[in-house]
């Protein structure tokens, strides 16, 4: 070994730790023409493409939007009050990517993935993954066959998820539809202490600050925050950070997605998304179709929600994936998904607008949530009626799947003949059980918040429900039994939730269950 | 800049009528001329856009200074032009035409800022890289003083950068510290 002496050391140190280029680069720079409303004009940068980000002097950055014959249109994602007319840009020759690794678990990041907690910089090996990117081609996929546990009864049993489904949250304003995406990151938590995580990803675009807030402490205290990721817009952030949230979301969840986990991400809310892209499509000069909204609102959404895959579950196909960053290459795996449950918000339960029928058409099923449900106590205030899951029948364990078509079948029934129900009086037997029955199901299938059922239970009260067990316990008192019998069976019959777990439904299990159903029921007349 | 864009559109003709009719040298000239008479007459540059003073005032007045002192083909471009009421875009047609002539001839164009004026031999030694870096065989180099660079150069060859300035070097290193992790921003 030869002798290296400390001044070596300590001068090479002293060049990395200095962090700044002290070799000057040919770059290429363009000036800004017109900036401004978060879009500025840049002359120069002839060879600039598309989603590329540029950055000036002052570290703002800019992502290319427009390619004009004498100069390109870049939205700004920082402050625009700081750049003036003739400010230089710098090309990065970068497409439009965030750095994505493990570390950003338990964060609260921005658009560009940088922390805004306040917890230090993101630890551990990231990797580049691109904003915009093409979803996985039809053979690297396969269909959806597992599902994903939102722990609300009304959407496991009637309206199931499946991973790698895109499931629409739509409703009014106020009708709990971040309440059903925070329970359904909270219920991950079992799959997360049980060693296989779901990791969950919840983009907030356009919301305020504090709700965001409220979200990251909400999530912390239930204990879920180590396997979730906050993406976030602020109501105050410029509009192209607010449209290329649920970019950065998808990204981060395709990074899980291509190295063989499961993954969820939420976008919270995409009407809020549409605006803001409205208002940067708008500012670029796009021409503007119905409602204003430019005419590739449709296009933007569907590219999104297309990269919400379930990935072959062979590693040999998953490799030569489609698109695949050249970061990620040698970390693909197999048998990996993103779930995606978009929210839109409607404006007086018109369904029929613009951004919510495209929407509504390109998820694979939706579930709807009603004001007048959730003033009525029905909470969640899910309309099971007119809720779908296109996919997600085949993506329930068999045990649910038995059990909830009794469910549904029933409630349609309930829901029928409901309406005679409010004359009162003359009704044959058949149809006073119907309706008893039915109310008694719409009461297991309320739940409050911040409150997921794990899907063994669920699987247990629907039956005791439909079987009719309950059929003398009063309306009133149904979450009071349900209260004790769950408690009964966590404590005295573990085994029996554990089969229910499994998907296995059999008569030895069944024949305590109703045993110890009546035996409780009895005591709730 | 959309003056640019259209001012591009009136030089290309006249730069293709001008290298038909053998002129190209003077009507350049003549450009240039024009270019250094708006950059050093403020009050023309004024005339030439105040849209109170009548069209034909202007034409009459172009055609006292210039008509005398310029080729055919420059003369006919400046009174086409004026008749037309566009003389705003005169300015931007001479310093295009500047452009579109480099081009034409395969000359580059260069600008170097430094924070103290240079000597001959470096000027000699930043052309021969302006001129690599534009892969022409001709440059011509524009020199810009700007105290604020603190030291070192920037040069620019088209939309090419090479900055070496000791001003930029300080800005990277105030933007590494801008951004604070241990900040809460939410």
């Amino acid at each position: 070994m030869s002798n290296i002496r400390p001044e070596e050391i300590s001068a090479i140190l002293r060049e990395q730790l200095a962090g700044a280029k002290t070799q000057a680069e040919l770059e290429e720079v363009g000036t800004v023409l017109t900036v401004g409303d978060g879009v500025a004009r840049i002359y120069g940068l002839t060879k600039a493409q598309s989603g590329e980000l540029l950055v000036f002097e002052n570290g703002v950055r800019a992502l290319v939007l427009n390619l004009e014959e004498d100069n390109v249109g870049a939205v700004l994602f920082g402050d625009s009050k700081e750049i003036r007319e003739g400010d230089t840009v710098k090309r990065t020759g970068q497409i439009g990517s965030v750095k994505v690794g493990e570390g950003l678990l338990g964060r609260v990041v921005d658009t560009l993935a940088n922390p805004i907690d306040g917890k230090g910089p993101v630890s551990g090996e990231l990797f580049e993954m691109p904003l915009e990117r093409k979803a996985p081609g039809v053979i690297y996929r396969q269909p959806v066959n597992e599902p994903l546990q939102t722990g609300i009864k009304a959407i496991d049993s009637m309206i199931p998820i499946g991973r790698g489904q895109r499931e629409l949250i739509i409703g009014d304003r106020q009708t709990g539809k971040t309440a059903v995406a925070i329970d359904t990151i909270i219920n991950q938590k079992e799959f997360y202490e049980r060693g296989n995580p779901v990791f969950c990803i919840y983009v907030a675009i356009g919301q305020k600050a504090s709700t965001v807030a409220n979200v990251a402490s909400t999530l912390e205290k239930a204990g879920a925050l180590p396997y979730t990721v906050i993406v976030a817009a602020n109501a105050s952030d410029p509009a192209p950070m607010q449209f290329f949230a649920p970019f950065t979301g998808a990204a981060i969840g395709e990074y899980f997605r291509d190295t063989g986990r499961p993954a969820l991400v939420i976008y919270d809310d995409l009407s809020k998304q549409a605006v803001s892209y409205r208002e940067v499509s708008l500012l670029l000069r796009r021409p503007p179709g119905r409602e204003a909204y430019p005419g590739d609102i449709f296009y933007l959404h569907s590219r999104l929600l297309e990269r919400a895959a379930k990935i072959i579950n062979d590693d040999g196909v998953a490799k030569n994936m489609n698109d695949l960053p050249p970061s990620l290459k040698n970390k693909v795996k197999g048998g990996g998904s993103l779930t995606a449950l978009p929210i839109i918000e409607t404006q007086a339960n018109d369904v029929s607008a613009y951004i919510p029928t495209n929407v509504i058409s390109i998820t694979d099923g939706q579930i709807f949530l009603e004001t007048n449900l959730f003033n009525s106590g029905i909470r969640p205030a899910i309309n099971v009626g007119i809720s779908v899951s296109r996919v997600g029948g085949s993506a329930q364990i068999k045990s649910m799947k038995k059990v909830a078509g009794t469910l549904k079948l029933d409630q349609a029934q309930f829901r029928e003949l409901e309406a005679f129900a409010k004359f009162g009086s003359d009704l044959d037997a058949s149809t006073k059980l119907t309706i008893e029955r039915g109310r008694r199901n719409l009461e297991i299938l309320k739940q409050p918040q911040y409150a997921p059922v794990p899907v063994e239970e669920q699987v247990a009260i629907i039956i005791a429900s439909t079987k009719g067990y309950t059929d003398k316990v009063a309306v009133q008192k149904m979450r009071d039994f349900e209260k004790e019998f769950i408690g009964l069976l966590k404590t005295q019959h573990k085994d029996i939730l554990e089969n229910f777990r499994l998907g296995k439904l059999e008569d030895a299990d069944m024949d305590t269950l109703k045993k110890r159903a009546l035996e409780i029921a009895a005591r709730y007349q | 800049m959309t003056d640019h864009r259209v001012a591009s559109r009136y030089v290309k003709s006249l730069l293709g009528l001008a290298v038909e009719q053998n002129a190209l040298e003077a009507v350049h000239a003549d450009m240039v001329m024009f270019d250094e008479v708006c950059d050093t007459n403020r009050e023309f540059l004024l005339m030439m856009r105040s849209p109170i003073i009548k069209h034909d005032l202007k034409r009459d007045m172009l055609e006292k200074i210039f008509k005398k002192k310029v080729h055919l083909l420059t003369w006919s471009i400046l009174d086409i032009i004026t008749r037309k009421n566009r003389e705003s875009l005169l300015p931007a047609i001479a310093d295009e035409f500047h452009v579109a002539y480099n081009e034409f001839k395969g000359i580059g164009f260069a600008s170097v800022t430094t924070a103290i004026e240079i000597d001959p031999v470096v000027r000699k030694e930043i052309e021969e890289i302006a001129k690599k870096l534009s892969t022409r065989s001709q440059v011509e180099l524009e020199t810009k003083v700007n105290p604020e660079l603190i030291g070192g150069f920037v040069l620019n060859v088209g939309d090419r950068q090479i900055d070496a300035s000791v001003s930029s070097k300080l800005n990277a290193l105030r933007l590494t510290f801008k951004h604070n992790p241990y900040q809460k921003e939410i």
